[in-house]
């Protein structure tokens, strides 16, 4: 079976109006299938790069990206929305849930754009909901839910299609304490549910703490996490 | 605290630089429009006053004659210091109309103003003296001529080179009576003359009292020729004055009170003769007559009333011409004068006898005294019947020959008046012959049956009487119109000689005499064509109507660009409501910076006002002229409409801002403070409700106004409709507000453009208010352009439809003389000189003529405001044929509608005709309502509009029955407008043979279906400006759409971004943005267009209706195409930057 993520020599540098800055210096890692991996750091280290780069919305500088052995920053435009549609999940620290759908219409938003959409997509997504405890809640809009419950929804949204990949930006970055720790024992358990790898970019030590590996984004390099990584 | 009250706004307002310049142009151009439109009105209003001074010139008030009176008069008035020190310069001048042939080139110009002017008349044009010389030139043959530059044109002549001038010839007595000179060929004058000077039309070369904005045909002579032309040496028929308080620029305080000043000076100087009367002594008594031969009723009136007063009897006399006077024995003598009088009166006088010493008796109906020779001529005495032939004058100035049956009552000595030759008056063609059968008179005689005995007669009497009857018999025999009487011998009393009470009345009788009873008038011409410039359409509300929708377009967007400025500032709202700042105060905070940019934009408008309004008027002088028929109208700034233009423009943008502030300050501090501006959970329920009872109200509105027009008159009807039309926008939106709040909940499947169509649904719905506000700009510019579109009709009109708005005519002509000859008779056209041919060509016509009274052009095509409406008195053949089709009738119409002319309405009320957009439009009346007009007599006298047309040829004047025209105005005889239904094919033919052979009339006909375009062109001007300015609005409208939808996109970059990251990919995106938009605009442009069709379907169901259905599509699709490109645009300008930042929350 083929690494869900591979990063060889990944280097990501913006033109800035202060000149050019570097932002990624030559990362490599190996992500198994089904593997979890947390991402901590310092703000500005290059974290979210990280994960948008492995989402595939954003394209190295240099080195190569594989992703479940493919190489999908090669892929035109169209191809590449479908394949990040199929086979990568994204959880953002805001839900970004569309507020004029319905729960259940924004759960589905990836099967549409992957021509997945039907009765099959439809039946997994109230499934999924009710599995996250939002079953009674398939109907109402965003504006109608907790944060809470709406990043549950986010979750749910992102594992609709299936995804080799789950990436997750500071999933519980806008959430309280209490509902922070409920959102993670959701993602970990649906992780563990299914085979998807994930990595967790995230400046919480606690949920850090909670995956099996970590590692820490100091100055664009990749080194091991230590204790006070995300402190 | 005090730091955020004095310094608060100034740096938000730095800040937010790019929303507040967007506040501030739209509120510019909705100050711009507004105002500009107001100051349209002004500049016509401006131009028509400059357009007065120009053709006045110095010239404020005007003495004018229907007949002549002396040039001395000029004269009197100038030697009067009282006079000349309020009034100068005069000038005595002949006013006519006229036609001018080039005989070169057999051009021809009809309705040329001409002028005999002294030398005074140039001091009214300063500066003109040089282009005014009418001096002959060396070697020049004929008399002078200067015209104007359009007169030039139309006869393409320049100086050098001579024309032919046709005028009227001036009959002493009116032309309608037995006196008055019938025979076409009498009626005209022809001069040759020289152009020596051609003017420009300007000045002078504008010159005419009538106000009207129409470039007239222009020709000066001088007085001197014109006078020796028309053989009134000395005489003239208008006085031009002008006044010195005012420059000869403005017009005096009070109009009426100078022009009451300027006749009581003229009643000061003016003689006996200048009232057309004659006081002459004679045989112990004053003879008082009349140049025009019959002595009107009110004028013998006063003479007679004055002559009581100093103790003088009247003995009225009407002399008339028997044809032909016969004994039973078949005895009969040929044209003798028959005088009425009390006979019996001038017996106890002494002045008539009888033969056989009996006392002259009264003379009731039937009988008539004879004098001595013609008893002797014919063998008869008293007791014999004698039988009288005499001529009878019809309604339309027929002579109808007559016979009298009478009995001789007696026989008169020929002694004192019974030989007196003056109670004959001097008829013309007749008084001066040395022979019978020299005579030349007004009628027709047969000189063959003049015997020796009848010239032996005429050698040693003149026209002595031969026959007496009394003043009523006479009535019954052969009073007209004009009067009966032709003399009054004025009996003095017995202390006073002839030559005393001559001298007494000649003072007295000026100031008594109305001025009109001899036609006479003293007119404040300037400041009745400054009064009038204030023009019969109020261009002003006209252009705000046109602009209104650009008006509330620019509002909407300065409402829309401030509320989404102040939604970008939310949070700080909220923060200064958390803060413990009072609503009010907050409220109070944001108006006062939308008060700011409001003012700013508005007076930076006034300035765009000044560039509108020019840019309306330089339309309105080119584009736009048809609706306007002048190329002189031009931008006046007035002060006032700046002012009221600006506060007008700020109301409007306050209420804007207002309503943008008011919405923001009723949402929860903590959700400002997160920087949301819709309170969410609670904000559907509410608009929706207002949404569904407005959509129920305007619906069941729209249904009660359409249902109810199907039992209204179809003049209501198509208000009903319009107003239903508008109620349906109203609930199409309402509805379209429902559909945006329905959040349907259904599932979504795979990608497809009708998935993407959905999601484009449920995207729109995400600001309601927005999108609301969007489709109602698009729906409400679709609607004006729809509903104007498919009135905007080009003219299709089939006029030899009898119910067309021509009548079933097809020539409308017109002439500057007056033709007593019937064009419909044979014998007519012979008179008037049609050979063979020709006739026979017009006989095949059918020919209605109309008498005219001169008035105002009552037309949309006339600027100036009517004060006197033409009119033309409908002959009982029309009347009696029908035709036209009417806007609106009076109760009792029937089948016959023109008969409503003959309805007698009581005393001083006449019954009139006219069409529906003059008479709404121009004289701002209606069905029902009365015109007040003084009548010839000077009686005010109501025309009732009992009937309205529906865009007739009749859109100039009004009509009532020939009859009522005659009773009100006698002096105006013979046809100068006519109405022609020609043999089919046969229109072109007809109409040369008609101008060729009345060219000297100044015949000028057009087809009916080009003066019907003529004032259809106003409409449809008027039309296209509304569709034109409407389309301006739209452009506005589409212009809010794409900043809307900018302005979305940019708050949305989340969720784009959101959707490209799970998988949409960009096209997907572009997609679901251009349908949005597409959607918004459709629901726009279908909810206006198909309510504006339902608005106007009774004019589309009328049958007369051609829609410009193609260009009304494309218009349309135009605007999709436009708010199509500007949603490309919008995608473009989003999609184009990296979405990934607003993922970060950048």
């Amino acid at each position: 079976m083929p690494d869900a993520l591979r990063l060889d020599s990944v280097t990501k540098s913006y033109d800035t109006e202060a000149g050019v800055v570097e932002v990624l210096r030559g990362i490599s890692l190996v992500l198994g299938a089904g593997e979890a991996l947390a991402v901590t750091g310092p703000s500005g280290s290059g974290k979210s790069t990280l994960l948008h780069l492995a989402a595939t919305l954003e394209a190295p500088t240099s080195g190569s990206i594989r992703i479940g052995g493919e190489a999908a920053h090669d892929l035109p435009e169209r191809e590449l929305a479908a394949f990040r549609s199929r086979r990568v999940g994204l959880v953002f620290q805001d839900h970004y849930l569309l507020p004029q759908y319905t729960m259940l219409q924004n759960v589905l938003l990836p099967t549409v754009a992957a021509g997945d959409g039907g009765s099959g997509a439809e039946e997994r997504a109230r499934r999924l909901l009710q599995t996250v405890g939002l079953g009674a809640r398939v109907d109402h809009r965003p504006a109608q839910l907790s944060g809470g419950e709406r990043q549950r929804a986010a979750i749910v949204r992102a594992l609709i299609n299936r995804p080799s990949l789950l990436l997750c930006d500071e999933p519980t970055g806008n959430l309280d304490v209490e509902t922070a720790e409920a959102v993670a024992d959701l993602l970990l358990a649906l992780h563990a549910e299914g085979d998807s790898a994930l990595i967790v970019v995230t400046h919480s030590l606690d949920l850090a703490a909670r995956l099996p590996r970590r590692v820490e984004l100091r100055g664009g390099l990749l080194g091991e996490a230590s204790q006070a990584a995300g402190g | 605290m005090g730091a955020a009250r004095s310094g608060g706004s100034l740096p938000s307002l730095r800040h937010f630089w790019r929303s507040n310049v967007a506040v501030v142009l739209t509120a510019a151009v909705a100050a711009s429009v507004l105002t500009g439109a107001l100051m349209v009105g002004d500049s016509v209003r401006g131009s028509l006053r400059d357009l007065t001074v120009d053709r006045l010139g110095g010239i404020d008030h005007a003495l004018l004659g229907t007949g002549f009176f002396r040039e001395r008069l000029r004269d009197e008035l100038m030697g009067d210091a009282g006079f000349a020190a309020r009034y100068s310069p005069v000038s005595a001048a002949i006013l006519m109309r006229g036609s001018v042939v080039a005989p070169e080139s057999g051009r021809r110009a009809a309705r040329v103003s001409v002028q005999g002017i002294d030398d005074g008349f140039v001091a009214f044009f300063p500066g003109m003296e040089e282009a005014l010389d009418l001096s002959r030139r060396e070697g020049q043959l004929f008399a002078s001529l200067a015209i104007n530059r359009s007169l030039g044109s139309a006869l393409a002549v320049e100086p050098g080179d001579s024309v032919v001038l046709y005028l009227e010839r001036p009959s002493e007595a009116p032309r309608a009576s037995l006196m008055g000179e019938r025979d076409p060929a009498d009626q005209l004058e022809s001069v040759r003359l020289s152009v020596v000077s051609v003017l420009e039309d300007e000045g002078p070369g504008r010159f005419q009292l009538a106000p009207h904005q129409s470039q007239p045909l222009v020709a000066y002579l001088r007085l001197r020729d014109l006078q020796r032309e028309l053989d009134r040496r000395e005489l003239v028929n208008s006085l031009l004055i002008g006044e010195r308080v005012n420059g000869g620029v403005g017009a005096a305080a009070d109009p009426e009170a100078a022009a009451a000043d300027v006749e009581r000076l003229i009643r000061a100087h003016a003689k006996v003769a200048d009232f057309g009367l004659t006081l002459e002594a004679t045989d112990g008594h004053l003879l008082a007559t009349t140049s025009q031969i019959i002595l009107g009723p009110e004028l013998a009136g006063e003479v007679e009333a004055a002559a009581a007063e100093r103790g003088a009897e009247t003995i009225e006399v009407s002399t008339y011409l028997a044809n032909r006077s016969a004994a039973e024995s078949g005895a009969a003598a040929p044209y003798s004068t028959i005088a009425a009088l009390d006979v019996a009166r001038a017996g106890e006088l002494g002045a008539l006898r009888l033969t056989d010493g009996r006392p002259v008796p009264a003379l009731g109906p039937g009988q008539v005294l004879v004098n001595s020779f013609l008893a002797e001529d014919l063998s008869v005495g008293t007791g014999d019947r004698l039988t009288i032939d005499y001529f009878e004058l019809g309604d339309r100035e027929q002579l109808f020959e007559r016979t009298a049956w009478t009995t001789v009552a007696g026989v008169v000595e020929m002694t004192g008046w019974g030989a007196d030759r003056t109670l004959t008056p001097d008829f013309p063609g007749v008084a001066d012959a040395d022979n019978m059968s020299d005579w030349d008179p007004t009628f027709p005689v047969d000189l063959s049956r003049i015997r020796d005995l009848d010239e032996a007669y005429w050698d040693e009497y003149r026209a002595t009487p031969k026959l007496f009857v009394g003043l009523d018999y006479a009535a019954e025999l052969w009073s007209s119109r004009f009067g009966l009487l032709t003399s009054l011998r004025l009996l003095p009393p017995t202390d006073t000689t002839p030559e005393q009470l001559r001298a007494a009345l000649e003072e007295e009788l000026p100031d008594r005499i109305a001025l009109h009873a001899a036609g006479l008038a003293v007119e404040p011409v300037k400041a009745a064509g400054l009064r009038g410039a204030s023009g019969a359409t109020d261009f002003g509300g006209l252009f705000v109507g046109f602009s209104l929708f650009l008006i509330v377009s620019a509002g909407l967007l300065v409402g829309l660009f401030f509320r989404l400025g102040t939604e970008n500032r939310a949070n700080e709202m909220g923060l200064l409501l958390a803060l413990g700042y009072g609503i009010k105060r907050v409220r109070r905070r944001f108006l006062a910076e939308g008060a700011l940019l409001g003012g700013v934009g508005v007076l930076l408008g006034l300035g765009g006002a000044v560039l509108y309004a020019g840019a309306m008027m330089a339309a309105l002088r080119t584009l736009w002229r048809s609706a306007v028929g002048s190329s002189h109208l031009y931008l006046h700034v007035e002060p006032l409409t700046l002012a009221m233009g600006g506060a007008a423009s700020i109301l409007v943008v306050l209420f804007a801002i207002r309503g943008a502030v008011g919405r923001l300050a009723g949402v929860s501090p903590i959700r400002l403070l997160r920087g949301e501006t819709v309170d969410r959970p609670t904000a559907a329920a509410t608009p929706a409700r207002r949404a569904r009872w407005t959509a129920i109200v305007s619906g069941g509105l729209a249904a009660v106004l359409l249902g109810g027009s199907a039992a209204s008159p179809a003049s209501i009807a198509a208000y009903l409709f319009f107003g239903g039309g508008a109620c349906l926008l109203i609930a199409g939106l309402a509805g379209f507000t429902l559909w945006l709040r329905r959040r349907p909940a259904a599932p979504l499947e795979s990608w497809s453009l009708r998935v993407g169509s959905r999601m484009a649904a449920a995207n729109a719905s995400l600001n309601p208010g927005r999108s609301l506000l969007c489709a109602a700009l698009v729906a409400s510019a679709s609607f004006v352009i729809v509903a104007v579109g498919a009135y905007g009709l080009r003219f299709g009109e089939e006029t030899r439809d009898l119910d067309s708005g021509a009548g079933g005519f097809d020539l409308v002509a017109e002439a500057d003389v007056s033709i007593l000859a019937d064009l419909s008779s044979v014998d007519g056209r012979y008179e008037l000189g049609f050979g063979e041919e020709a006739s026979g060509l017009i006989g095949q016509s059918q020919v209605v003529a109309f008498r005219t009274v001169p008035g105002d052009d009552i037309s949309c095509l006339n600027l100036f405001q009517p004060e006197r409406p033409r009119l033309l008195g409908a002959p009982p053949e029309l009347i009696e044929r029908g035709g036209f089709r009417f806007q609106s009738l009076a109760d009792g119409a029937g089948e016959e509608p023109w008969k409503l002319l003959e309805q007698d309405l009581g005393p001083g009320v006449i019954p009139a005709i006219g069409d529906f957009n003059s008479v709404m439009w121009i004289l701002h009346s209606g069905l029902g309502q009365g015109i007040e007009i003084e009548t010839e007599r000077g009686e005010t006298v109501e025309l009732r509009l009992v009937g309205l047309l529906r865009k007739s040829v009749f859109q100039s004047e009004l009509v009532i029955s020939e009859a009522n025209l005659a009773e009100h105005f006698p002096s105006r005889t013979g046809a100068s407008y006519f109405l022609l239904r020609t043999p089919p094919g046969e229109q072109d033919r007809t109409m040369q043979e008609l101008e060729r052979t009345l060219g000297g009339f100044g015949f000028d006909a057009v087809p009916t279906a080009v003066r019907l375009q003529a004032f259809q062109a106003v409409e449809n001007t008027y039309l296209g400006t509304f569709q034109t300015l409407g389309g301006l609005g739209l452009l506005l409208g589409t212009l809010g759409l794409a900043v809307v939808l900018l302005r979305n996109l940019l708050e949305r970059r989340g969720e784009l971004a959101t959707l490209q990251a799970i998988g949409f990919w960009r096209r997907a995106l572009a997609w679901l943005v251009v349908a949005e938009n597409g959607l918004v605009l459709t629901a726009g442009v279908a909810v206006g267009a198909a309510s504006a069709l339902v608005a106007v379907s009774p004019h589309l169901l009328g049958g007369h209706a051609l829609v410009p259905w193609l260009s009304l599509g494309l218009t349309l699709l135009l605007v999709m195409a436009a708010g199509t490109l500007a949603s490309l645009a919008a995608v473009r300008r989003v999609t184009r930057e990296e979405l990934l930042p607003a993922l970060r929350g950048s």
